[in-house]
């Protein structure tokens, strides 16, 4: 399978992404829910997230038709409630057992079966929150669906966990890419199926490529602040200060370094995506450097002199530069599109995953 | 405008009419029957951004209809379709609001963050933890009191502390000579016999002194003023009431920052540690004015307290010096500052009595300390 694209594919035919939402427009969602949550002591969060979704996919077009998410704060609230149970009980077992006085090895059993329980929650929440959402989302009327085993996929998680550990973690991106590919290829849209390439050799030699850039990244920052900061600044506090500019562009190199880094990694992964009906149609990353570059330059010091308070403006104009960056091979035919996935409307993996904060879609 | 089915992505173009109830949809090109759908449980959803309104009908697999949102329909049709929940008509009717809007929101926003952190939720928190029994500070007490003395639940990363049996038994007949006010506390002291300058007090009334502390005093008015500064924390519930506010300050940062970068909730959790410092600094300050006001009620100057923050700031500096980041780090005011306040006190302070029972355990417990150091 090619990794890159070639000039001839990238034509004026192919389907385009673009994402139209604003800073504002979010910035309101966030502060009526930042309200909402207040006053409600934050039970309104599951329909916070819902409005949010719901405007980010509705800013999202593929070929100028927006995406839709049916999701509801209902349907989150519910799942949020049946995790919460779940969670409180594992989280409390032990402790309940010790202070009844149980012996020793009953509180060890109860520990075990504690972080049995939470191993297990992982691939639970990643299933849940794939197959709530997919089903959850629409395009043109008609929903995705997932089609994966929890059994299937926990097996894979497990055994690749295992892999991880005994590598102290060389083996990460196999697995990452293992676990992408198997949740992707059991994406469907309609009667569409999605397929997925995976190659851990090459995300690895990403990562590898990464972890030394930011390494010399921070060396040479470093070594230029020493010479600066070397003598007494004349500020009270001086060993404050110095601490304080050191973090300041420790931060800032890191943050950097990550732009490019996740640019890459997005690029990998969408380049080994593809859509099928009858015949295969691939999808693009083209992210590029500089255009990474002027984001960054743009949006990070925007987000630092705020406080954070830009951070809608800087989502959104992150998810622009990214939909902007994203297309399909034109030869795919999105008007022949049937429903054939079913609803599903339990959310608990998906509050799982949010609770876990797995960065999943 | 198009209608989708909700079974194929094919769009159909069609145009409306309405009727009182309902919406009528034709097919432009007459390929099906007309669709009739009931207002009432019609839902929309419009973007502003891309000019598209989406109006949705039934349940899994809906039917959609998309129009440009300036379709001269729409305009009496928006008010007969299914209302939306309030959350949802709050939100959109901020969004379509003009520019002033946004400042007006950024305003709103700063202030609500401000006073939600730093008044609101902790005043909640502390007003309802004021309200648990005593009998659960006192179990908490002791469960924390059991974790550093009993040695089945010692880790490998706690030392346990040497109780002194006799120690303790001496400064609780100390400690029950002086009057505490009428708490329905039970003030228990234990004494620790270690090097250690330090004291402090559980929920629910026990208090662990350690004998470095009391060998920097020389004067039974000192080991009282300690005393009474700790018992303040009791009765004045400090511990839970700083738990309460503490967790109420991470829950509102877990809300701020629900779903937003991980950097920025960094940040934020770092203020908050910063700003549960200050909080202890003036649970502190409060045990020191209550402590303060107790003295006085036993009769005992504030000469003792005097005495004991100027040898404890002393100290302090040999082991610091006056360093502005640790003052600000601290969780204890600097006693400096300690000294200063207890000296105005001591000025206004009349009816000081001598007790000598008190005199007399005092000797006694110090010497028991001397004895065995």
């Amino acid at each position: 399978m090619e990794t890159t694209f070639t000039e001839e594919l990238v034509s004026k035919e192919n389907h385009f992404f673009n994402f139209s939402g604003n800073g504002k427009d979010l910035f309101i969602i966030r502060l009526v829910n930042l309200m909402l949550s207040i006053v409600t002591l934050g039970l309104y969060y599951p329909w916070a997230k819902a409005k949010t979704l719901k405007y980010l996919y509705s800013e999202t077009h593929l070929d100028e038709e927006p995406f839709t998410f049916h999701g509801t704060g209902k349907e989150m609230f519910k799942g949020f409630v049946k995790i919460m149970a779940i969670i409180l009980f594992l989280y409390f077992l032990p402790t309940v057992v010790r202070l009844s006085g149980a012996s020793m090895s009953l509180v060890l059993l109860a520990t075990l079966i504690t972080f049995a329980g939470f191993m297990v929650l992982i691939p639970f929440a990643i299933h849940g929150t794939v197959r709530y959402r997919m089903s959850r989302s629409s395009y043109r009327g008609i929903h995705f669906g997932y089609r994966g085993s929890l059994k299937e996929l926990s097996r894979i998680y497990y055994w690749n966990l295992f892999l991880s550990v005994i590598t102290l973690g060389i083996y990460v991106p196999w697995m990452t890419v293992k676990l992408r590919g198997y949740v992707m290829s059991n994406i469907r849209y309609g009667s569409k199926e999605f397929n997925y390439y995976p190659d851990g050799g090459e995300l690895f030699l990403i990562n590898l490529k990464y972890g030394v850039l930011s390494f010399i990244a921070v060396m040479l920052m470093g070594f230029i602040l020493g010479g600066s900061l070397g003598t007494s600044s004349g500020i009270e506090d001086d060993f404050l200060y110095k601490i304080a500019v050191f973090y300041f562009f420790f931060l800032i190199t890191i943050l950097f370094v990550q732009g490019f880094y996740q640019k890459d990694v997005f690029n990998f992964h969408f380049n080994r995506t593809s859509i099928s009906d009858e015949s295969e149609h691939r999808f693009f990353g083209m992210m590029e450097n500089s255009e990474v570059f002027s984001f960054l330059i743009k949006n990070v010091p925007l987000l630092f002199f705020t406080a954070g308070i830009a951070w809608p403006w800087v989502q959104t104009n992150l998810l622009r530069m990214v939909f902007y960056n994203l297309q399909i091979e034109g030869t795919l035919n999105l008007d022949n599109v049937e429903q054939t996935e079913a609803s599903f409307t339990d959310a608990s993996g998906e509050d799982l995953g949010d609770f876990l904060d797995l960065d999943i879609l | 405008m198009y209608y989708l089915d909700g079974q194929t992505s094919i769009k159909h173009e069609i145009s409306l009419s309405q009727s009182d109830e309902d919406i009528i949809i034709e097919f432009r090109d007459n390929s099906f029957k007309n669709i009739v759908w009931k207002k009432a449980e019609t839902s929309f959803d419009e973007s502003k951004n891309s000019g598209t309104t989406i109006l949705k009908y039934g349940d899994f697999p809906s039917q959609y209809i998309y129009l440009s949102h300036e379709e001269p329909i729409l305009d009496d049709l928006r008010a007969s379709l299914k209302k939306k929940p309030f959350a949802e008509f709050l939100t959109d009717y901020a969004i379509n609001g003009k520019g002033k809007t946004l400042i007006l929101s950024l305003l709103l926003f700063v202030f609500i963050t401000a006073a939600g952190y730093f008044v609101v939720l902790p005043k909640l928190a502390e007003g309802f933890v004021m309200q648990l029994p005593i009998s659960w500070e006192e179990e908490l007490g002791e469960r924390i009191y059991d974790g550093m003395t009993k040695e089945e639940f010692l880790t490998d990363t706690l030392v346990s502390l040497k109780l002194d049996k006799e120690g303790s038994r001496l400064l609780q007949d100390f400690v029950d000579g002086i009057d505490k006010d009428g708490t329905e506390y039970n003030i228990r002291v234990t004494l620790v016999k270690d090097d250690l300058v330090n004291a402090f007090a559980l929920p629910g009334g026990r208090i662990v002194v350690f004998s470095g502390i009391i060998d920097l005093m020389n004067s039974e008015e000192e080991l009282a003023a300690l005393l009474s500064h700790e018992i303040s924390h009791v009765t004045e519930r400090h511990s839970l009431r700083n738990l309460a506010k503490s967790f109420a300050g991470y829950f509102f940062i877990s809300i701020l920052t629900g779903d937003a970068n991980g950097t920025l909730a960094f940040i934020l959790q770092n203020v908050d540690t910063m700003n549960n410092l200050k909080n202890s600094r003036e649970f502190e300050e409060d045990a020191d004015n209550v402590g303060l006001e107790l003295l006085d009620h036993n009769g005992i100057t504030a000469e003792g307290m005097v005495k004991l923050m100027t040898s404890l700031a002393e100290y302090e500096e040999n082991l610091i010096g006056d360093n502005e980041l640790i003052k600000f780090l601290s969780t204890h005011p600097l006693s400096k500052d300690r000294v200063e306040k207890a000296q105005t006190f001591l000025k206004n302070q009349t009816g000081i009595k001598e007790h000598k029972v008190r005199t007399q355990k005092w000797r006694r417990l110090k010497s028991h300390i001397n004895l065995n150091d």
